[in-house]
């Protein structure tokens, strides 16, 4: 795959254009919304948007997703710019993309294997609360105009498409806007607008480099927080890569997506922009719109620059209630309502997986510690249910005098414990032979299991025999590349 | 089998003349003829745009299944018309005397799966 090639491009011209022109106009709320979050001026995030969109056009692995400045790289800033101010996030925001960039070569994308299903739901279910969270600010100690406003927006957010023609052919997002900024903007209510909460962009961005001192003690300020964008970003963005690959069934290049979504950061960074990642809400739309190729995030980000350049005064005139009206939209889209209705198909462990990220992330705020617990909890748990795949059964070969046990299935970590209860040590006997050709002994924990039991039943005086332990123990060494030869599965799996 | 002649159709006004000329190489090379037809079921251009712009309850899921049922359909037809073209040219190749021709019906982009193929074929004859 070429960085140019046509289909990559123009493949699809009318549907990316379109849909580019929709995803640019539904970036404007959410990237101010985001600056909000974290506590930085509106332009930060809309320069953020437009660099990381149109960087990412030509640098993505995932043509047809969308990335801009998100929800859940601003939460992890907000402590950064309380303490230290907007330059150190500029800072860390080029450090966030060095480190993507460095992830990218070393292949970690390819991680996310472990990362299990029901991590990734409950990832998107507490991004979705914390987009909701997020807006709860602007929706208390407010006067009753706001709530109204609030309400006619997402009214018109979700009534909007069913009128016929006009319905599907202009984003109800735009339409509520619009409507809301006439309202206030004739009405003159005392609510607070777009303009309040700080400096939207007056000019095209332009290169600067941020004013922090060169030294270590920068480093170590900005470090923490750019490893944590650095996790949060690139997981958000495989995830989102993801859901694109099985919209579109396409396949999607997740390690360039990496370096991709690294240089977009440093260029967000260089621009005066924070740092962001895709946009799961936002790539859904655009795909819903029609939107395929590398084109329509390259006309997302253009327009959301036009459009906000041009159009400043209007934008700032934008009451807040219409914003907090498209964030509350983005967080139901967001959010997996199927994964409340499969709460009572699925095995308890996957549920708790699911609800421990949700929790996890909701009380920190950081989905990088979310997806670890979850991570954590779904390995545990797999061991877990691994390990009682053992089964270790016996037979008198002559009474009294000796007696063989044999054991199959898998013997580690989890399971080491019921493999050594399994013996019979009371029993006064002179010979025990241990058949382990069905067995198989994946850890060194298991390999000491297998000694203590020897020794125990010599110092009880009984002689032991261990049957196949060549092959049993053969998995104990890590790089047990079998995967691609079957005949070496097939002598792994034998026993079962 | 590395001595086929292999002919791609895909009903164009140009699948007669693949034909005629793959039968012809067939018998001049006394090679074994194999039509192959490639189903590409995932169009770039998406066939409707939606620019309500909003996300609803399940709008994921609902999106999903809404792709993929296009998708669906869009296959069963292709894979109908294109058994009905390979028999077809299965049909003008016997008349043309080529003893025993093959069919191959397969998913995918065109250029990907005649590489893929492209071990076994001793002549390709496209349109």
């Amino acid at each position: 795959m070429s960085l140019y090639t046509k289909q990559e491009w123009f493949s699809n011209i009318k549907g990316d254009t379109l849909s580019g022109i929709v995803v640019a106009l539904a970036l404007i709320p959410e990237a101010i919304a985001f600056s909000i979050i974290a506590g930085v001026d509106p332009k930060v995030g809309l320069y953020a948007s437009f660099c990381i969109a149109v960087i990412i056009a030509f640098t993505g692995g995932r043509p047809g997703m969308i990335s801009a400045a998100t929800g859940a790289m601003a939460l992890l800033m907000v402590t950064l710019v309380r303490e230290h101010g907007l330059e150190y996030l500029l800072a860390a925001t080029l450090l966030t993309g060095v480190l993507q960039i460095i992830a990218g070569y070393l292949k970690l994308a390819d991680l996310m294997r472990f990362v299990s299903r029901s991590v990734v739901t409950g990832f998107v279910n507490a991004l979705a609360i914390l987009i909701f969270m997020a807006q709860l600010p602007e929706l208390t100690d407010v006067t009753w105009h706001v709530y109204a406003m609030t309400l006619a927006g997402l009214g018109i957010i979700y009534l909007f498409p069913y009128l016929p023609v006009i319905g599907k052919s202009i984003p109800s997002p735009l339409v509520c806007i619009v409507v809301l900024t006439a309202v206030y903007m004739i009405s003159g209510m005392d609510i607070r607008s777009v303009g309040d909460m700080g400096e939207l962009p007056d000019t095209l961005p332009v290169f600067l480099w941020p004013s922090v001192p060169l030294t270590l003690e920068t480093l170590w300020i900005i470090l923490p927080y750019a490893m944590m964008l650095t996790v949060v970003g690139l997981l958000e963005s495989m995830m989102t890569a993801t859901i694109v690959d099985d919209l579109t069934d396409t396949p999607s290049n997740k390690n360039r997506e990496c370096k991709g979504q690294g240089i977009a950061n440093i260029g967000a960074g260089l621009m005066g922009g924070m740092a962001g990642c895709a946009m799961i809400g936002q790539s859904v739309i655009n795909i819903k719109s029609g939107g395929r190729t590398r084109l329509s995030a390259l006309i997302a980000g253009v327009v959301l620059l036009m459009l906000v350049v041009f159009l400043s005064d209007l934008v700032s005139q934008i009451p807040m209630a219409a914003l907090v009206a498209v964030m509350i939209m983005v967080s139901i889209g967001t959010f997996s309502w199927e994964s409340i209705r499969d709460l009572k198909k699925h095995p308890l462990s996957t549920n708790i997986v699911m609800l421990a990220t949700v929790a996890v992330t909701v009380s920190t705020h950081n989905l990088a510690i979310g997806v670890f617990v979850g991570v954590l909890l779904a390995a545990l748990f797999f061991a877990n249910k691994v390990g009682n795949i053992l089964y270790i059964g016996s037979r008198e070969i002559e009474a009294g005098k000796e007696r063989e046990y044999q054991v199959v299935g898998q013997v580690f970590f989890a399971s080491s414990e019921r493999f050594t209860a399994a013996f019979d040590l009371k029993e006064s006997i002179e010979k025990v032979t241990i058949d382990l050709s069905r067995a198989h002994f994946w850890d060194v924990t298991a390999v000491q299991a297998l000694d203590r039991v020897v020794i125990k039943f010599r110092r009880e005086g009984t002689e032991v025999e261990l049957v196949g332990l060549s092959e049993a123990s053969a998995t104990v060494v890590d790089r047990y590349a079998v995967h691609n030869d079957p005949e070496a599965v097939e002598k792994l799996m034998g026993g079962h | 089998m590395t001595d086929q002649v292999l002919a791609a159709i895909d009903g164009s006004q140009f699948s007669e003349g693949i034909c005629d000329y793959a039968a012809w190489a067939s018998l001049a090379m006394s090679a074994p003829l194999t039509f192959v037809h490639v189903v590409d079921n995932h169009s770039e251009v998406p066939e409707e745009q939606n620019l309500s712009g909003n996300l609803r309850f399940g709008a994921r899921e609902r999106l999903m299944k809404e792709l993929s049922e296009l998708d669906e359909q869009r296959a069963k037809v292709n894979r109908e018309q294109g058994k009905w073209m390979l028999e077809a040219a299965k049909a003008r190749a016997l008349e043309e005397g080529v003893s025993d021709p093959m069919t191959r019906q397969l998913n995918g982009t065109l250029v990907e799966t005649l590489v893929e193929l492209e071990k076994n074929m001793r002549l390709l004859v496209v349109g």
